[in-house]
């Protein structure tokens, strides 16, 4: 009857291993390419608001 | 003793109020480039005066700073200096504010600047002037 231990054993410990639970923490540093588009947007952005008189005034007086 | 509390005591002040002097001093940067912007738009609007690719405002052909804007005793080429020197320290605020330099963010001004500018407006790309229509 030794088989039989062994038939039960191998799946029941395969399955323990399957089962074992894996966290992994992936760090991502954001590369530079990233940080520059970033970066940009926030100059657009802020340049884009300072000038917000542009579109006013286009507007009003048809200048552009 | 009482001394070095004065020195600490005024740095203190100096340095709670420099934010309020930095947002001021945009306020009236503004308020300069919004009271011009006429004048430029008309100037543009007659080619005597275009946008570089370094974030800038200049005049087409040297010649027409000489002349009058039309829009009171000021000559072309002192509407541009002005218009300049106003432009510099928007872009040393705006790179301070958002951790880049001053000629990034002039870049990115003269790629806004050349995306708004009519088909006719001057622009400016290596030091040669050509129509929008023209690049």
């Amino acid at each position: 009857m030794p088989n039989a231990k062994i038939i039960f054993a191998v799946p029941l410990a395969l399955a323990a291993i399957g089962c074992t639970p894996k966290v992994q923490v992936v760090h991502r540093v954001p590369d530079p390419i990233q940080i520059t588009i970033d970066v940009n947007v926030k100059i657009d952005k802020d340049l884009d608001s300072f000038f917000d008189f542009e579109e006013e005034q286009a507007s009003a007086g048809g200048t552009k | 003793m009482q001394r070095n509390w004065i020195i600490v005591f005024s740095m203190t002040t100096a340095l709670l109020a420099a934010p309020a002097f930095a947002v001021d001093s945009l306020d009236s940067l503004k308020e300069r480039f919004k009271k011009r912007y006429p004048t430029l738009v008309k100037l543009r609007d007659a080619g005597k005066a275009g946008e570089t690719d370094q974030g800038f405002a200049g005049a087409v052909k040297s010649s027409y700073r000489d002349e009058k804007t039309g829009s009171g005793d000021q000559t072309v080429g002192a509407f541009l200096d002005e218009e300049n020197s106003d432009r510099r320290k928007l872009y040393k605020i705006i790179a301070e504010k958002d951790g880049s330099t001053a000629e990034k963010t002039a870049e990115r001004n003269a790629q806004r600047n050349f995306r708004k500018a009519k088909d006719e407006h001057y622009l400016q790309k290596k030091g040669t002037w050509k129509k929008k229509k023209d690049w």
